[in-house]
């Protein structure tokens, strides 16, 4: 087997574009006119439009890293009529609303299994979490009236002002109507026209208030603002929607232009006002922001250390081959790198884990080559074919290996807890790439330096020279 | 060197270590973590040293079967029973007026009953579907021997670690040998590695024995392990330097993770050269075909 130059140029290239992933701050901080050192204004993010390619490049930390808290809360005491899985997916969508209109960065709010919501406040500790969940959205019902509102109603109100202000010459009037008088919302179709709309039903206060304000509605003509009312989450216009006919009995049905999803999305904003169940905390979970922090310098410090040893080890016990060994975990650890950020995979304590183990088995695909080499070499074969030899016979070990752990990455990544999934996606890319620094990388570098003069000193490779028999 | 002649002595060496663990595990059980039997747990770090017995007093007077423990001088473990959403904020107030809390340093968390349940399931679980799919790739890649044989010597592993974090946690009553989320993740790369280790020998045994020679079976075992000996020592190595490295420097929160890790590869490393090939021999022996 000679140098094979395809194979070197894709290490090349792979090289590259690792190292501009692993640098993509600094191109980033180059492109935005940002001084190379301090902290960045803005996300980071590589757009590849021909592709469709967006993603935010930098390395996604674990709330463990970086402090927050993070709870599995669990929905019992589902009203009748609805499933759980709905009423879990309304809570999420519901939360999701809360968190989001408190302006937290980087949460998540995700349902999982049957009941369960998971969320994840970074920077956030436990009692502030609390407060944000708790914190219901407020649904007001308004209509237009004709007059201009002034700026200091609008604030009054605490209405945006271009939604307040959407019609020249009317002006958002408050009906006392009000989110705490929704006892339900869902998603219905219409039956005429088989459209998605949102039905939606009051207790009786709201009820006559509804059918008072629908009626006056409906005696202006259609098109108009006054024909409209206006429904307001927080201090934004969700919908305006037409009245057809007036509304009384405590439910209606907003129709009007809704897509199956906005339709879903507007019944979950009028639930807002009350969760479709009881909503318990599972577990929890805190780590204060020095605490992530001192962790991950524990981690860097620790895997610098690792690398290290490792580097210092291979030098010494198998020299020249050493080097080569060396320059391939290196390449290995900045494409491992760069495939976390470009997936924007969530690096955790245990994930870090994962990826330190994966960089003992890479190490381990070499020793495996370079064990063979020697004997090869004692056996007094070339240089050349020694190293081909060498890749050659530890090629069924590294791979039977590597692949019974890739199978116990798949069972953790498939059945375990989120922190088990964490390690187990790191081990996997981690066991991947070694697969791929071993056998590719490792093996081209020795085949160059098989290629060159002065590194065929058997000594170079701690073998001596066989005797000649 | 004759590693497989001397087989007995080594495999009676494993169960020394074994047989106590197992004992420790009938007798005492495990030190659970909140993870496996719910509870709310405060990792409290302060900003001058404060004793553990004075943050006990304390937690005593709100019955909740509180267990404080030191964990370094600026710093202690409290766990508790499960408390509600009402008495944690009290306590958490109690606590953060009385003492000198360093809220930016410490970590809390809280398992809720039914979450603990599934844990323990889905554990044992992971363990036993990842071993079937490992004997199943095994059989297709070496034979069904060298499959169960790997496999014993991963259970080997997994004996020893989960015995020796028993009597870390019940006899020596330390918080090292609590059992958690951790421990199992510990435990799952335990596993990965032991497997590793074990199929880089086999894989010498499955190449000799295709070479023709004069070799029987068992000093065909015994020259393989030599000859795959530098690799397994030097691996273990680097993988044990690397580890001792996190011990020292982890946090409380993980070192006992570090220490599992530590102690099922050291584990690994002996029960792929000491165990699973001689135990293939064994298996001729009995059944020769």
């Amino acid at each position: 087997m000679r140098v094979d130059r395809r194979l070197l140029l894709l290490i090349g290239v792979i090289a590259l574009l690792a190292l501009f992933i692993d640098g993509f701050a600094y191109v980033y901080r180059l492109a935005t006119n940002q001084p190379l050192t301090g902290s960045l204004r803005g996300v980071p993010t590589l757009s590849i439009p021909f592709l469709g390619f967006e993603q935010q490049i930098y390395v996604h930390k674990g709330l463990d890293l970086q402090g927050g808290t993070r709870l599995e809360l669990e929905i019992t005491g589902v009203r009748s009529g609805t499933t759980i899985q709905d009423a879990r997916d309304v809570a999420a969508a519901i939360l999701e609303r809360r968190v989001n209109s408190s302006g937290y960065a980087e949460s998540v709010v995700r349902p999982e299994g049957t009941n369960r919501i998971i969320v994840e406040l970074p920077g956030v500790n436990l009692e502030q979490a609390k407060q944000i969940l708790g914190k219901t959205s407020y649904l007001r019902i308004f209509e237009w009236v004709p007059g201009t509102a002034d700026a200091k109603t609008i604030q009054d109100l605490k209405l945006n002002p271009t939604d307040a202000n959407k019609y020249q010459g009317y002006k958002p009037q408050f009906t006392n109507i009000d989110g705490s008088m929704v006892t339900s919302a869902s998603r219905s179709t219409d039956a005429n026209t088989n459209l998605p709309d949102v039905s939606f039903s009051l207790n009786s206060t709201g009820s006559d208030r509804f059918c008072t304000l629908t009626r006056d509605r409906v005696s202006h003509p259609s098109g108009t603002p006054e024909n409209k009312i206006a429904i307001f989450i927080d201090q934004n216009l969700v919908e305006d929607a037409d009245v057809q006919s007036e509304i009384c009995g405590g439910s209606g049905i907003i129709t009007g232009g809704f897509t199956a999803a906005s339709a879903q999305a507007l019944a979950v904003q009028l639930n807002s006002g009350a969760l479709p169940g009881t909503i318990t905390i599972a577990s929890a979970s805190e780590v204060g922001a020095t605490l992530g922090a001192t962790t991950v310098q524990l981690s860097l410090l620790a895997g610098a250390f690792g690398l290290a040893i490792v580097i210092l080890f291979m030098l010494l016990y198998y020299r020249l081959p050493g080097v080569v060994a060396s320059l391939a975990l290196i390449l290995y650890a900045a494409i491992a790198l760069a495939i976390f950020k470009l997936f924007g995979i969530t690096l955790t304590l245990a994930g870090l884990a994962g990826f330190i183990l994966s960089v003992g088995m890479a190490v381990d695909a070499n020793v495996l080559i370079f064990e063979r080499v020697k004997e090869e070499l004692r056996a007094g074969r070339t240089l050349g074919a020694a190293m081909e030899a060498g890749v050659h016979r530890a090629w069924p070990a590294i791979r039977d290996s590597n692949i019974s752990t890739l199978i116990t990455c798949f069972v953790l990544y498939f059945f375990g807890a989120p922190l088990i999934k964490g390690f187990a996606i790191t081990l996997a890319i981690g066991v991947a790439v070694s697969m791929f620094s071993a056998i590719v990388t490792t093996q081209q570098f020795l085949q160059i330096l098989a290629g060159l003069r002065p590194a065929r000193r058997l000594a170079f490779y701690g073998v001596e020279a066989p005797k000649a028999a | 060197m004759d590693i497989v002649g001397r087989r007995n002595w080594y495999f009676l060496l494993s169960l020394a270590i074994i047989l106590p663990g197992i004992v420790s595990m009938l007798v005492f059980g495990f030190r659970l973590g909140i993870d496996f039997q719910g509870g709310d747990q405060y990792n409290l770090a302060f900003k001058q040293p404060v004793q553990a017995s004075a943050v006990q007093k304390e937690m005593d007077t709100f019955n909740v079967e509180a267990v404080v423990q030191q964990a370094g001088p600026n710093g202690v473990l409290v766990t508790t029973k499960p408390l509600g959403n009402a008495q944690e904020t009290t306590i958490r107030a109690d606590l953060t007026a009385k003492f000198p809390v360093d809220t930016s340093k410490s970590s809390y968390s809280s398992v809720g009953p039914t979450i603990a349940k599934e844990l323990v399931v889905g554990a044992g679980g992971l363990i036993a579907i990842a071993s079937i799919l490992i004997v199943a790739y095994l059989s297709f890649r070496f034979n069904y021997k060298f499959a169960v044989c790997a496999v014993l010597a991963l259970l080997h592993d997994v004996f020893l670690l989960t015995g020796v974090y028993s009597i870390l946690g019940r006899v020596f009553n330390s918080p090292l040998g609590e059992i958690n989320t951790l421990f199992v993740t510990a435990a799952l790369t335990v596993i990965g590695f032991s497997v590793h280790d074990t199929i880089v020998i086999f894989d010498r045994i499955r190449e000799n024995l295709r070479q023709a020679s004069r070799l029987t079976f068992e000093q065909n075992v015994n020259l393989s392990i030599i000859q795959s000996l530098a690799r397994s020592l030097n691996t273990s190595m680097t993988v044990v330097f690397v580890l001792v490295a996190l011990f020292l420097i982890s946090p409380q929160s993980i070192k006992g993770f570090t220490l599992a890790l530590l102690v099922g590869i050291v584990s690994g490393t002996y029960s792929s050269i000491f165990n699973a090939s001689p135990l293939l021999v064994v298996w001729r022996r009995l059944d020769p075909r």
